[in-house]
């Protein structure tokens, strides 16, 4: 064993106990109602021991650790049943923007509060007429003497509720279309201008929200990058988005899977043997990405393998229900884990890009297909 | 641009110009003096290039690209496989002996005779060497004779062998040959569904209908985006066996199964769509459709179910 994985798995074992016991195995998809309080507490303790950032480069505070690295704490990370991550939008996603496109003056402010787990972040982008199309974006905002001014909406905000901070893309160009006039901007969560209401999924529970923006203000230097240049800013926030982390899902996903297969009777087998297959497809593509040497790169990878898991995970779902039969239908108390799979896999396919908008970036950037005729 | 990918320019335009998909020459002689491919990860001690498994699956790719017609998959893992037989090792690594592989059946042994009723064996018809096995054992025989079959896919020859207390000796593990078979099919397989993907989407951006590209359709598109993740999931699943070959480590019986049975199946997809995609054209014995459609069906049919070998991988591996 590395002394890197002995080193977080020692870090894990020292730390997830005590008060923090209670968090093993909580959070995540369908479950992040789960210990609220005491995750954010654990977002703390783990920017105390420098677990946040890992991947960030030492000049922006992070510790430079290497993709292998980062594979390991994730996989570590998810063999020990720490709980979902939240602060893990401001780690991955506002981090690295402001790293790569802010201001030395916005690196000073954000940066520390995020290796810290002290800020947390949620993400505006999508609004109820901007889902997969995203450049549809119909939220304002205007610069005042007092800050920018944002009026509109946005929906689908993963934990708005908790969130100190939203990274957002506005049109700060009155009469721009598309792409062209919008702007990057960080906007302070906890104001009068901002209304969160929770969303119930169809798992009954809610971890997504709408976002009500009436006249909430920011400071003038909030903008990331240039104004009117958001939507640079805000795909390279995306690129920032999957990868080192996938292995460590991936290990979730085995130990969903043993929990089907330890349900399973003979006649589901092979059903079994072929989700577990399927797993193994999925890690080899997850190894084959991060393999520098591996030859015949696609440029699309990221959609190939959110398309691969996303679907591996929703026929999970469906099994997990078959092993169980009948019973399955009935409900005890709340959903059980394997139900909260089975209903909330149907949103793997939608989130972060659509499995039709996958599709889509595979036959125009891959094989240069044209577009479709609007 | 890596070695990996040199080297696989290099194969390709080789192949290009002397493995025509439709060509009846035998390439044999040019493909083991002129590249020395035969070879290629055969130890140089023996007359070989010393390359890895990584290497071989690259040109593999290439020979499935091409459908080629010549032993080359059985004759490498012929030569990956024997172990203690040096002579055989020279011969193979230099293209004078050309290898069959009857890894899925046993034959019955008797000191250093083996008998047995061979029913397909791929690549027979015109082999040097025929490799059986009995339990973990894998045995060479050198004197056989072969009754060619005609085969659905004719790129891929077949012959029915009997042997009758043939000669043989005891030359390696015939699961680990087996589970090379697996992983060079794979390979094969992979570079025969890149060529299906390229020639449909080169269709669908050429063929107009109602006026518009057929490629500006989205159902079509995303047809190719599913064919796209299938054969991508069929390359990890082969890069990951041939880089556990190419090391050594443990995992290779697990991974070289898992990685036939994707690539099988996903090659069967990928090439019925191509028939479909191309439309009526796709269905004319014209087009080079259906030589594909064949050689993955007999991929797929061949050494293994898909269904089988995941339950072996399953098995291997708990």
């Amino acid at each position: 064993m590395s002394d890197f994985r002995a080193e977080v798995r020692d870090w894990l074992a020292e730390h997830l106990r005590g008060e923090f016991a209670p968090l093993v195995g909580t959070g995540g998809p369908g479950r992040e109602h789960e210990h609220v309080e005491l995750r954010q507490a654990w977002e703390r303790e783990l920017g105390t021991g420098g677990w946040i950032g890992l991947g960030w480069p030492v000049e922006a505070g992070g510790r430079g650790a290497s993709v292998e690295e980062q594979v390991v704490f994730h996989e570590e990370y998810a063999r020990a049943g720490a709980p979902a991550r939240i602060g893990h939008m401001g780690e991955q996603l506002a981090g690295p923007t402001i790293a790569a496109f802010g201001t030395q003056e916005q690196k000073d402010r954000f940066l520390p509060g995020i290796l810290a787990g002290s800020e947390l972040w949620c993400q505006g982008y999508s609004e109820p007429g901007a889902g997969s199309d995203l450049a549809a974006v119909r939220t304002r905002a205007t610069l005042q003497d007092d800050g920018w001014h944002v009026d509109g909406q946005k929906i689908w905000t993963s934990l708005a509720h908790l969130a100190d901070w939203c990274f957002l893309i506005a049109r700060t160009e009155p009469g721009s279309e598309r792409h062209k006039g919008l702007s990057y901007l960080l906007v302070p969560m906890r104001q009068d201008g901002i209304e969160v209401r929770p969303i119930v999924q169809l798992t009954g529970t809610s971890e997504f929200n709408e976002v009500f923006f009436d006249d909430a203000v920011t400071a003038p230097d909030n903008v990331v990058g240039e104004p009117g240049q958001g939507w640079r800013v805000a795909m390279g926030t995306l690129a920032f988005e999957r990868g080192v982390s996938t292995l460590g899902q991936q290990v979730g996903f085995a130990r969903e899977l043993d929990e089907v297969a330890a349900l399973a009777g003979p006649e589901h087998h092979d059903a079994v043997v072929e989700a577990w297959a399927g797993l193994q497809v999925l890690r080899a593509t997850a190894l084959r990405t991060l393999d520098n040497d591996a030859s015949s790169s696609t440029g699309v990878e990221a959609s190939v393998s959110k398309l691969l898991w996303a679907g591996w995970h929703q026929r999970l779902g469906e099994l997990a229900m078959a092993v169980q039969g009948p019973a399955a239908t009935l409900v005890d108390g709340g959903l059980s884990p394997l139900q909260n799979l089975f209903l909330f896999t149907r949103s793997d396919t939608i989130y972060g890009g659509s499995n039709e908008v996958q599709r889509n970036i595979i036959a125009e950037r891959h094989w240069g297909l044209p577009k479709d005729r609007a | 641009m890596s070695d990996l990918d040199d080297l696989r320019d290099s194969v390709r335009g080789f192949l290009d110009k002397h493995a025509p998909l439709r060509g009846d020459g035998d390439t044999w002689p040019r493909l083991s003096t002129e590249l020395g491919l035969p070879g290629l990860a055969v130890a140089e001690a023996h007359g070989g290039s010393g390359g890895s498994w990584l290497e071989l699956a690259v040109v593999l790719e290439e020979t499935g690209r091409c459908l080629l017609r010549a032993p080359y998959l059985s004759t490498v893992v012929a030569a990956a496989a024997v172990t203690g037989a040096d002579d055989l090792l020279t011969s193979l690594a230099d293209g004078s002996t050309r290898a069959a592989l009857a890894l899925d059946e046993d034959v019955q042994v008797d000191g250093d005779r083996v008998s047995g009723t061979l029913a397909q064996v791929v690549d027979a018809p015109g082999a040097d060497l025929l490799l059986v096995r009995t339990g973990g054992a894998l045995y060479a025989v050198e004197g056989f004779e072969v009754e060619p079959l005609t085969t659905l896919d004719e790129t891929r020859p077949q012959g029915r062998v009997v042997l009758t207390r043939a000669p043989a000796r005891a030359v390696g593990d015939a699961d680990r040959a087996r589970d090379l078979l697996h992983l060079g099919l794979a390979a094969e397989s992979v570079g025969a569904m890149r060529r299906c993907l390229e020639l449909t989407v080169e269709h669908l951006k050429v063929r107009e209908q109602f006026g518009r590209p057929l490629g500006s359709f989205q159902a079509l598109r995303h047809r190719v985006a599913d064919l796209t993740v299938a054969t991508e999931a069929a390359a990890s699943s082969t890069w990951y066996a041939a880089k556990a070959a190419a090391d050594d480590a443990p995992h290779l019986p697990v991974a070289a199964p898992l990685a036939k049975a994707t690539a099988a199946d996903a090659f069967a997809q990928v090439a019925g769509e191509t028939i479909q995609l191309h439309g009526g054209i796709g269905f004319t014995w014209e087009h080079d459709a259906h030589l594909f459609f064949k050689r993955a069906w007999t991929t797929r049919l061949m050494h293994g179910s898909s269904l089988d070998l995941r339950r072996l991988a399953y098995d291997r591996a708990h």
